[in-house]
């Protein structure tokens, strides 16, 4: 276990590249998730009056 | 064939299209990504000249091939978006800019930290870095200019001209910084040449080259719905979508 | 012949109007920038005082400023060039002009080019005419201050068609001159490499010919190709 941290010696090189990586990575999948939820979320706020359903009394069916 | 390549063109019908793959490409993704690391740092063998530091090579090739690739395909929605006046093949184009910028720079980092113990300096001025920094200076620029621009259109047209002169410009460059460094270069040293590769190597190489390619589509495709959604407000469509419905009386 | 015709109605252009269209705007713009000569030193003095700054923060030793001195001349005159790149379009643009100038008959790459023209002629002819006193400075001499000049003057053009492109681009944009500079000194750096190293080639004592053909070829694909991109992204800005 050791040995594959260690890297022959290289450890810092070896890790510092996939440390990296990984981190922009995980970065750009976590900014990805906030773009796309604060466009949902303005998205709604712009168009507020549209129900889930047009269930109504005069129409108890709905047609949405 | 053409009624279905332009029923693709309309946001309405690709926002679906695209979740759909976005998932299938990024379970691949992360199946060939788990193979991939599998084989590279546990299975493959250590190198005989560069020891275990040899292993940065299946982030860095990868991510260079990628870093030129996204730039060619952006290249390629670019030219659509100015010959066809598509808003989709603009909003492609805008989707894959950030990712390239983003492989450039891992591809940079990893040779960085190949080259110090390889060679003995994190940066040697060679070709092939020399011409992924400028590479990088293009994805920035491209991504400052759509910033700086307010008027989505108009940001698209002059980010596809700017893509397409720097794609004309990119093979100029790297002519030109391949020649000055053969003169510059005292030793022969190319910070890339990798080392003579067993097939296990190969192997490992190539499925994280697959797990590049197929990260860079689901996330294209992902950052592809996110812009639909922020510039195609308004529309209908968009409104009824179920996640814009969900928690709503 | 030229008459008045509402430009919607002129569909073809006329035989020898790309000439007069480039004429026009050449002798347009060089008038223009004549009127306001102490903006056009400023801009020289800017590429002085720059390769001023090296040896004083480096140190005033022969053999090494004799090894900058060509790279320095050259990032100074690429850095005055951007200097007076946004003013290619944008005052036009504040009043108007550049907008009838769009919708003339004439074709708007000719009148881009004859722009493009008339910026060089204010700003790289003029610093590639200083380069031998700036020569001085570097302990450049013999034959590598002619080539340095020549370089310069077969180089500046293409800095100012790359510039016009990125000067059109960002029309109207935020961040000006800066964002401008990042558009357009990637696109430089193979006139920089071919442009220094020509004169390193003649101090080494190799031939200059590989290095003013390729600066020569990359001034050939820019008058073909930059007056286009140049008004394709003048079109985009006044939409």
């Amino acid at each position: 276990m050791t040995a594959f941290f260690d890297m022959g010696g290289y450890g810092w090189f070896v890790w510092s590249a996939y440390g990296m990586t990984a981190l922009v990575v995980v970065a750009e999948l976590i900014s990805l998730g906030n773009r796309r939820r604060r466009g949902i979320a303005e998205a709604r706020r712009a168009e507020p009056d549209i129900p889930a359903t047009t269930r109504s009394a005069l129409d108890p069916a709905g047609s949405a | 064939m053409p009624s279905t390549w332009y029923r693709y063109a309309s946001p309405a019908t690709f926002y679906a299209f695209a979740g759909h793959w976005a998932r299938l490409f990024a379970l691949a993704a992360a199946l060939l990504c788990i193979a991939g690391l599998y084989v590279g740092l546990l299975v493959a063998p250590t190198d005989a000249q560069q020891g275990e530091a040899y292993r940065i090579i299946f982030i860095h090739v990868p991510a260079a091939w990628m870093s030129m690739f996204i730039y060619l395909v952006m290249a390629f929605w670019s030219a659509l978006a100015l010959g066809f006046n598509t808003r989709l093949s603009a909003m492609m184009a805008q989707a894959l800019t950030p990712t390239g910028a983003l492989m450039t720079f891992i591809a940079l980092w990893t040779g960085a930290f190949w080259g110090r113990p390889t060679w003995g300096t994190y940066w040697a001025w060679d070709a092939r870095m020399t011409s992924e920094l400028i590479l990088l200076f293009l994805y920035f620029g491209v991504m400052a200019l759509r910033n700086a621009i307010d008027d989505p259109r108009r940001a698209d047209r002059a980010c596809s001209v700017l893509t397409l002169v720097g794609a004309v410009n990119v093979p100029i460059i790297y002519f030109s910084v391949q020649w000055w460094n053969t003169l510059h270069q005292g030793s022969t040293i190319s910070m890339t040449t990798a080392p003579k590769m067993a097939a296990i190597m190969l192997t490992g190489m190539l499925l994280m080259t697959l797990a590049a390619w197929a990260y860079t589509i689901a996330v294209t495709l992902v950052r592809v719905r996110a812009i639909i959604v922020e510039r195609e407000r308004g529309a209908t469509w968009l409104s009824q979508l179920p996640e814009l419905r969900r928690m709503r009386a | 012949m030229t008459t008045l015709v509402p430009a919607t109605l002129v569909v073809r252009t006329e035989d020898g109007a790309v000439l007069r269209a480039f004429r026009w705007a050449l002798a347009r713009d060089l008038k223009l920038a004549l009127r306001s000569k102490a903006e056009l030193a400023v801009q020289l003095l800017f590429y002085v005082i720059v390769a001023t700054l090296f040896p004083l923060a480096i140190a005033p030793e022969r053999p090494l400023l004799a090894a900058l001195g060509p790279g320095v001349v050259w990032v100074a005159a690429l850095l005055a060039s951007l200097l007076s790149l946004p003013r290619l379009f944008a005052t036009d643009a504040a009043d108007g002009t550049l907008e009838q100038i769009a919708h003339s008959p004439w074709p708007l790459p000719a009148l881009v080019s004859g722009k493009m023209m008339a910026h060089w002629l204010t700003t790289g002819l003029p610093m590639a005419l200083l380069a031998p006193i700036l020569s001085v400075q570097y302990a450049i001499d013999g034959v590598a201050v002619w080539v340095l000049a020549g370089a310069l003057l077969v180089g500046t053009p293409v800095l100012s068609m790359l510039g016009g492109i990125g000067a059109a681009l960002t029309l109207g944009a935020r961040g000006g001159g800066s964002l401008l500079a990042l558009l357009v000194l990637p696109l430089c750096v193979p006139v920089l490499i071919f442009g220094a190293g020509a004169v390193d080639a003649v101090r080494a004592g190799l031939s200059v010919a590989p290095h003013f053909a390729l600066l020569c070829a990359g001034l050939l694909i820019a008058i073909v190709g930059a007056p286009f991109a140049a008004a394709a992204a003048v079109r985009i800005a006044l939409d």
